[in-house]
């Protein structure tokens, strides 16, 4: 086993170091909050992005027939990991690349690679992700949102709710029932966000400016030609698209520096001396380092080849109990940290702490899939 | 960045996993607390396997993943001693055995201290190599699934001084703790799984009840973290990073025990049923070396030393 990075891992790393501190404005922590959905740091990733995408760091992962670098997943986990550490500049356009992208060049057809894949590698576009109902949260099968076959195509009617950017991303990947009946085969549309019907309103919240919304369709028309994949198998681009999302992030990141700038404080004074507080961020850093590990092992697994497994569920699992720990230890230790002014960068990693267990699928839904494929305990009923 | 064991390590593991197989579930002819088997362990030193850091090509790790493949075994067998420290602090290979592995500031019993074979006494200022049967070593009873013995000498002037410093003593001393414990909570986690899906109430497997399911899926998520920590320190040779495994390993073994040990309800109580033998090796790892607050705090100070800033950036060793 090996744990070190190889020399060209460590150089890429460097040269996104190098880019960042080139592009990011110094008081960016401040200027953007860390938050993802302001609209400073929306207007800042839709020039950095590109930038970028120049610098052919946007999809260092992706083949080079798909318009990427050609590299191994680490770089793309590296890349993760920087962009997450600084807030993710990027903005939402990271699920461009981690998943909308993969999913598209797996499932879509021809016109759709050619109209959505050229825009995702010169980082000029934006998805949300129409999954959640308001009666269809992480019990996905139970969504309602209907596309009714037309002369013309479809016509999507339904809502959609929790959804992430979706006031501004240009486009919304969509799960919907495929027929009138209430248990119809469910199929994925691509959605320009533009299209008449589409209503978007904001729902405000701790998290962000604009992290939460609702989405709603009203005979909203689409071409056939919007249907992603097969019509009526939309749960397998679904699996598909969660297995990427799942530990898509190296969410721990910013945890981590969060932490660490914490510390720092807390050395200045004095407070570090405390043997419980040492004691407390020792716990800290033995549970980002676990997280990290347990990630590092599933991006190794891609990397060869190998199949994807629960793996994956635990290493998320393991990045929340993480999160929570850190959380925990900020409040029990340096509540007078977690205010913006004093330091955005921990008031960021605190604040993202609380949705680290709901983002990209409940942490209980991790627990659900390791007891299944894992531990292969029975389920209910079966 | 190589995070899965080669084929030479999965065949050395798989190895040993077919000697603890063949062991079955032993059922002593009398109910015990402690299980001790000669047979195990003359096919365990037959084929070499603690002497396996030794082997050319081999080391560390590879000892590492036999002690935790040997810890799966209902029978305690003395392996992280002689397979991982004394290795690791230039022993030599024809000790006398068992080795085992004293901190001379606990006033707890030893693991495997018998009168026989060899101890390594970890002092503040020093590391001793001493002859057991020249401790004075009286037999030590207790529910804990290791036998015991405590020593009745002065243990700074016991033995003979060797060159290795007691830090490094303490870092090997985590690994094999942590790669032992890992061993004995996968144990105790497979028994508790096969149990909850075979045991049935309420017309049904207990395994179906999520209550069960997400707290053994936990248990999973902590044993899996632990031991790619274990492995990782093993790699970067810090000792701040073995403190830190071994300090979340430690805190994890207390889920473990509580968590294996309800779901079993009372069967798990009994001596007939092997879960003890698991279970409570664990409890008496779980406190050595100072316990959690021991690793933490050690832990911390190698990486948190006073005097030195702390960087926000966390790729620090990789």
């Amino acid at each position: 086993m090996e744990f070190n990075w190889t020399d060209e891992h460590r150089a890429f790393r460097g040269r996104l170091r190098e880019v960042l501190a080139r592009e990011l404005p110094a008081d960016w922590p401040r200027l953007s909050g860390y938050d993802n959905g302001s609209e400073y740091s929306v207007a800042f990733s839709r020039r950095f992005c590109p930038v970028l995408a120049a610098e052919g760091l946007l999809i260092p992962h992706w083949p080079k027939a798909d318009g990427g670098g050609g590299l191994d997943a680490f770089h793309h986990w590296i890349l993760g990991e920087e962009m997450w550490s600084n807030g993710e500049p990027r903005g939402y356009q990271y699920m461009s690349v981690n998943w909308v992208g993969p999913a598209i060049l797996r499932f879509g057809t021809e016109e759709q690679k050619a109209t959505h894949i050229p825009r995702i590698c010169g980082g000029t576009v934006s998805y949300c992700q129409g999954f959640s109902e308001p009666e269809a949260g992480s019990d996905l099968a139970a969504l309602t949102t209907r596309a009714i076959e037309t002369d013309r195509g479809f016509s999507i009617s339904g809502q959609k709710i929790w959804t992430s950017a979706a006031s501004f991303a240009d486009f919304c990947i969509l799960l919907a029932r495929t027929g009138p009946e209430a248990k119809a085969p469910i199929s994925v549309f691509i959605v320009p966000m533009d299209t008449p019907g589409v209503t978007v309103r904001r729902i405000p919240s701790l998290q962000g400016e604009r992290s939460l919304h609702e989405v709603f369709f009203d005979e909203v028309e689409v071409p056939a030609g919007a249907v992603l994949g097969p019509l009526n198998d939309g749960w397998s681009i679904t699996r598909h698209v969660l297995a990427n999302e799942r530990i898509g992030a190296p969410r721990y990141a910013l945890t981590w520096k969060g932490l660490n700038r914490a510390l720092e404080h807390m050395r200045q004074d004095g407070r570090l001396k405390r043997e419980t507080v040492r004691l407390e961020a020792a716990r800290c850093e033995a549970a980002i380092r676990a997280a990290r590990l347990m990630s590092l092992q599933v991006i190794d697994r891609r990397v060869k080849g190998l199949e994807v497994d629960a793996g994956v569920n635990a290493a998320r699992y393991a990045m929340v109990m993480a999160d929570r720990l850190v959380a925990e230890f900020l409040a029990n230790n340096c509540s007078d940290l977690l205010f913006a002014d004093v330091d955005p960068i921990i008031a960021a990693a605190f604040k993202r702490s609380n949705s680290m267990g709901i983002a990209a699928g409940a942490a209980e839904v991790q627990l659900n899939l390791i007891s299944q494929h894992l531990l292969k305990l029975p389920r209910a009923g079966r | 960045m190589d995070l899965q064991p080669n084929s030479e390590q999965l065949a050395v593991v798989e190895a040993v996993a077919r000697i603890v197989e063949g062991l079955g579930h032993p059922r002593p002819a009398e109910p015990g607390y402690v299980l001790l088997s000669p047979e195990f362990a003359a096919a365990v030193e037959a084929g070499g396997f603690l002497d396996v850091a030794r082997a050319e090509g081999y080391g560390l790790t590879e000892a590492l993943m036999v002690v935790e493949a040997l810890a799966r075994s209902p029978v305690a067998l003395e392996a992280g001693t002689t397979a991982v420290v004394a290795p690791g602090l230039g022993l030599a290979a024809d000790l006398p055995r068992p080795i085992t592995l004293i901190d001379s500031t606990s006033a707890s019993p030893v693991r495997h201290l018998t009168g026989e074979g060899t101890a390594i006494i970890v002092t503040p200022a020093e590391v001793r190599v001493a002859r057991a049967q020249d401790l004075a070593v009286t037999p030590v009873s207790s529910l804990y699934a290791y036998p015991l013995g405590r020593p009745g000498v002065d243990l700074t002037k016991a033995g003979e001084r060797i060159g290795a410093t007691p830090q490094e003593a303490r870092r090997l001393w985590r690994l094999a703790l942590g790669a032992e414990a890992v061993g004995l909570m996968q144990a105790a986690l497979d028994v508790v799984v096969e149990h909850v899906k075979t045991r049935r109430q309420f017309g049904q497997p207990l395994g179906v009840f999520q209550a069960i399911q997400h707290r053994l899926s936990e248990c999973e998520v902590v044993v899996r973290g632990g031991r790619m920590l274990v492995l990782e320190a093993a790699f970067r040779g810090t000792g701040a990073a073995a403190a830190l495994a071994a300090l979340h390993i430690q805190e994890s073994a207390g889920r473990l025990n509580y968590e294996t040990q309800q779901f079993h309800g009372a069967i798990g109580l009994t001596l007939e049923y092997p879960l003890h033998y698991w279970t409570y090796r664990l409890r008496l790892l779980q406190g050595e070396l100072g316990g959690p607050a021991g690793q933490g705090l050690d832990g911390a100070e190698g990486l948190w030393p006073a005097g030195t800033p702390i960087a926000e950036d966390f790729v620090r060793e990789d």
